[in-house]
């Protein structure tokens, strides 16, 4: 298993250069990343038919390879972030953050996928949350991952529930879902890498994860000093929930 | 119409990658125009000088000169080294950068337009010819529009020079 990093892990050596490395991985990303986005330029250019007609078939072909290139690419940025955590290297920028509006720019990412699939969502927000110390996008990535899980799993009707509060140390934020479960010899070796849930593949291809989601979640938690746990019931529902610091200059 | 007088747009791309040159050619094949490419900023700006081309689209991560120092070196006057003759040549730049709200909203205030990586090949034409005004289709003595995938060229889309 190891082995499979070890050109990433030599990637990232070279403790205290953090930002050099942060910007070599970029480098990488991009790299990795161009030509991936020149095959999906060629995609659209046959898909918007600028060579002219194509049927439906081959439309659908098209649309295929694309899904397989957006895999990739959520792939290789998984990878990276493995990288960076893995190496210690990933570079936070924590300031103080309201978080309620990192919380609806998240949900507004989702507002189509819910309605198309006729979910219940609300979102409670503890009034006069104070402030947290983070990194904005890092803290929505986690969001992103346990939202998209969430209504991945959640069958239509179901309902998902976002929340957020304070308590005088911390700030706790819990996404709740009516869904599938998980089942519980499953849910041990959820946080590892590489691990997928049985039922994703056949559940939706097109949005199959890359099982890195919730270990590089859990480690963008861990380096903001909270923790990212589940608690979940086959056949009733999952409860993610983390914790956060709160800003403690504004802390009184 | 007078044909003599009438002069091809030129159209310069510079982008390290050939594949991402290549496509816009393919786009841009089937209309009257000249693409010329160079694969840096500092060919571009050569190029550039050389050939006064009616648009510039141009990559952002490119080794050597980003896409924006690029732009910079010819537009803006900080080293007096503005050049007169391109400072009003539209840009268009295509970055694979992701998604920043901030970065965009920069170009905007330069002036300069943006097209997401990968490259939709419609809504490219659209910023093209937003730019610089309707593209003739090969074929067609009337002046076409990006917008269908008009007649069939003959040429190949191999380099021209």
């Amino acid at each position: 298993m190891t082995n499979i990093f070890a050109p990433f892990a030599r990637l990232v050596s070279g403790k205290r250069r953090e930002r050099a490395t942060e910007e070599r991985i970029q480098t990488v990303s991009h790299d990795l990343r161009a030509p991936i986005h020149a095959t999906e330029g060629y995609l659209h250019y046959l898909l918007e038919r600028e060579s002219g007609p194509i049927n439906q078939e081959q439309e659908e072909v098209l649309e295929s390879a694309l899904d397989s290139l957006r895999y990739m690419k959520r792939f290789i940025d998984d990878m990276l972030d493995l990288a960076k955590i893995e190496a210690g290297a990933m570079v936070y920028q924590k300031e103080s953050t309201d978080l309620q509006s990192v919380l609806n720019e998240t949900t507004d990412l989702f507002k189509f996928a819910i309605r198309e699939k006729g979910l219940i969502f609300s979102l409670r927000i503890q009034p006069g949350l104070p402030n947290a110390a983070i990194d904005r996008d890092r803290i929505r990535q986690v969001l992103t991952n346990l939202l998209s899980n969430a209504i991945k799993f959640t069958r239509r009707e179901g309902r998902i529930s976002l929340s957020a509060r304070a308590n005088s140390q911390r700030i706790l934020i819990s996404v709740a879902d009516t869904g599938i479960g998980i089942p519980e010899e499953q849910l041990r070796a959820l946080f590892a890498r590489f691990s997928r849930l049985e039922v994703e593949r056949s559940a939706d291809e097109k949005s199959e994860g890359t099982g890195l989601g919730l270990w590089i979640a859990r480690g963008i938690v861990r380096a903001h000093d909270g923790d990212l746990w589940v608690d979940s019931k086959k056949g009733v529902g999952s409860t993610f929930q983390f914790t956060l610091p709160l800003n403690k200059e504004e802390s009184r | 119409m007078n044909e003599v007088k009438r002069k091809k747009k030129t159209i310069l791309i510079i982008d390290d990658r050939k594949d991402d040159r290549r496509l816009v050619k393919l786009l841009l094949k089937k209309f009257d125009c000249e693409v010329i490419e160079a694969m840096n900023g500092t060919d571009g700006l050569d190029l550039a000088d050389k050939h006064q081309p009616k648009l510039i689209l141009i990559d952002q991560m490119m080794p050597g000169k980003t896409g924006l120092e690029t732009v910079h070196e010819f537009r803006q006057n900080l080293d007096m080294k503005v050049n007169m003759r391109l400072k009003d040549v539209p840009v268009i730049m295509l970055s694979s950068r992701k998604f920043d709200q901030g970065f965009t909203d920069y170009l905007k205030m330069e002036g300069i337009d943006y097209h997401p990586k990968p490259v939709k090949s419609k809504s490219l034409l659209e910023q093209i010819e937003a730019a610089i005004g309707p593209l003739q289709m090969k074929s067609s003595k009337k002046p076409g529009t990006a917008a269908g995938w008009g007649a069939k060229p003959k040429a190949s889309w191999g380099v021209k020079k």
